[in-house]
């Protein structure tokens, strides 16, 4: 089983890289593109979430793929962390990576919460994400 | 950050809507426009709508690999550069992206800093690949400089050692001794992709038939008697370049054998060994003789002869190329006279009505001897007739006094029946060099060589007459 006690220290939104991302590309395109990060991570989640339920392991492994880099592109740490050890963990059964898919759902949920939040709290009309 | 051009186009091709976006605002900022692409049949038709100065490329995507992508832009003429981006799994695939082609790779999650690098530096190497292509074009134009000619048979061979240079296809070029097959042959591999590997060229005539496998193949140590080393052979040294084999047809049947299965195989062994070596060799083989009268007599493999002529070139002889044997003359007196630091400039225009109508029976090699004579001989700014080797004027005299009609001229003349129908000796030798000097358009040198006096000679009898 893969320890999730590893990442416990990462943070769900590392905001140093998403302030890089600010500082490299200013505001606006900032907000257009987190926008756009936060509609495929729902996407994906959801995705993985059905496939999960119907204990589907290639399209886990398939939105899984897309998940860990883009997570860490936008500085979603812990998530990011998640979906990389889940993608290269081959040796669990498929029962284990089921339950292990569960607790990066559950992961994944707080991230996208907090994502929606931090950015609607920067208070601009375009960052409505919900 | 340096700026870019902001025409120049880049293809990213990423599954992820959000890291594709972020990797194309990134590369805008640097200057580029971007296009993204989440699938590889997307990619593959735009880059067939159009090709972008370079493709940011992901490895794993949902419909094809990425590894696709690449071989089959790398099989298009003026292709992207490709820099693939991988995830610390696919390390293995990048390595593999290198081999087919890819510019550069870089690991997921990477900085805007090291990926705008990558896309500006396979930039810059994209346009070097554009110089370095119209640089090629050049070559080969430059090539044909060594492969002088205007006539409409040596336009027919340029097209064909340009269309040959852009393949790898074996080239056969056949014609008589002294055409300039070693010189096809060397053009069209410093033409083409090879131009950076070996070329090998190997007489199959000069080597004698027991050390021709050894020659070919190379042996290892204790091979044979003799063989105190391991030795590459031909085959092996030439890899990534051009082998030229010339008179093949005098290659022994049972080596044609191992040549066929080399060239179905691109294996072969060294003499005394078992061991399978592979070599990338572009073969060029010459001959003198007719190479299917040859297979007709059963001294060359047909399957071989078919497997060397997929590009049959043809060199006309000398006599057969018009005014380029002017052409090819001056190349080669400017050239010599460089060499050997004399001041020579051009021909009378004797000697260039003479080498119009030789019939140079030993091509080019023997019009660069006749030069090359003249040159080292004399130290003047034209070349006359009384220049020439006595060799090729007696031969074109020889030549000229076989001819039907002077043969008819050299009949005994009519008896004379009386003693007033004798004609004085001095009339008789006016009116044949009268006669000689009409025939070749008053040009007395050329008349000199074809009476086998010298002009010299036909200027003192003048004189008196």
């Amino acid at each position: 089983m893969i320890s999730s006690n590893a990442s416990v220290s990462l943070p769900l939104l590392d905001q140093t890289v998403t302030q890089a991302i600010v500082d490299d590309l200013g505001d606006d395109v900032t907000h257009q593109l987190l926008h756009l990060f936060i509609q495929e991570l729902q996407q994906l989640l959801h995705k993985i979430n059905i496939a999960t339920v119907e204990q589907d392991n290639a399209v886990i492994t398939d939105a899984l793929h897309i998940l860990k880099n883009s997570t860490a592109l936008y500085g979603a740490s812990k998530l990011a962390f998640m979906a990389n050890a889940l993608y290269e963990a081959r040796l669990l059964t498929p029962l284990q990576r089921f339950e292990y898919a569960k607790e990066l759902m559950a992961i994944g949920q707080q991230t996208l919460a907090l994502y929606r939040f931090h950015f609607k709290s920067q208070g601009t009309s375009k960052d409505n994400y919900e | 950050m340096n700026k870019v051009n902001h025409n120049t186009l880049v293809y990213v091709v990423e599954d992820s809507l959000s890291s594709g976006a972020l990797y194309c605002r990134q590369l805008e900022k640097a200057g580029f426009t971007t296009k993204h692409f989440i699938d590889g049949y997307s990619a593959l038709a735009a880059i067939q709508q159009h090709m972008p100065a370079v493709i940011v490329q992901d490895v794993k995507l949902p419909d094809i690999s990425g590894l696709d992508v690449l071989q089959f832009v790398k099989k298009l003429s003026s292709a992207a550069q490709v820099v693939i981006i991988t995830s610390d799994s696919s390390i293995d695939i990048a390595v593999e992206a290198m081999r087919l082609g890819g510019f550069d790779f870089i690991e997921k999650p990477f900085t805007a800093e090291r990926l705008v690098a990558s896309v500006i530096n396979a930039n810059k190497q994209n346009k070097e690949d554009q110089v370095t292509t119209n640089h090629k074009t050049e070559k080969l134009l430059l090539s044909k400089e060594n492969v002088v000619g205007e006539s409409l048979a040596m336009q027919t061979v340029f097209r064909l050692l340009h269309s040959a240079s852009r393949s790898k296809a074996s080239v056969f070029v056949t014609g008589e001794s002294g055409t300039g097959k070693e010189v096809c042959a060397q053009t069209l591999h410093n033409s083409g992709a090879r131009s950076q590997g070996p070329f090998i060229a190997i007489n199959c005539a000069a080597i004698p038939a027991e050390l021709f496998e050894s020659e070919f193949f190379g042996h290892v140590k204790g091979a044979f008697s003799g063989a105190l080393t391991e030795r590459k052979g031909a085959i092996e040294v030439a890899n990534g370049g051009t082998l030229f084999l010339d008179e093949i047809c005098e290659m022994a049947l049972s080596l044609q054998a191992k040549l066929l299965r080399f060239l179905q195989t691109g294996t072969f062994c060294k003499v005394g060994s078992n061991e399978l070596q592979q070599s990338d060799v572009r073969i060029i083989c010459a001959t003198n003789r007719n190479p299917s009268a040859e297979v007709g007599e059963g001294r060359f493999r047909e399957d071989l002869y078919y497997r060397l002529n997929v590009i049959p070139v043809k060199l006309p002889p000398l006599r057969e190329r018009g005014n380029d044997v002017l052409l090819l003359a001056k190349h080669i007196l400017q050239k010599k006279s460089v060499e050997n630091g004399k001041a020579f400039q051009q021909f009378s225009p004797e000697v260039e009505q003479f080498f119009l109508n030789y019939d140079w029976p030993g091509n080019i090699r023997e019009l660069q001897n006749t030069i090359e004579n003249i040159v080292v001989m004399h130290d003047e700014a034209v070349v006359s007739m009384s220049m020439l080797p006595s060799n090729v004027v007696k031969h074109q005299y020889d030549t000229l006094k076989n001819t039907p009609a002077n043969q008819t001229s050299q009949n005994p003349p009519n008896p004379v029946h009386s003693h007033r129908d004798i004609v004085p000796l001095w009339i008789v030798e006016k009116n044949t060099i009268l006669s000689a000097i009409a025939s070749c358009d008053g040009n007395i040198p050329l008349a000199a060589a074809y009476l086998g006096v010298s002009a010299s000679t036909i200027y003192r009898k003048m004189k008196a007459w």
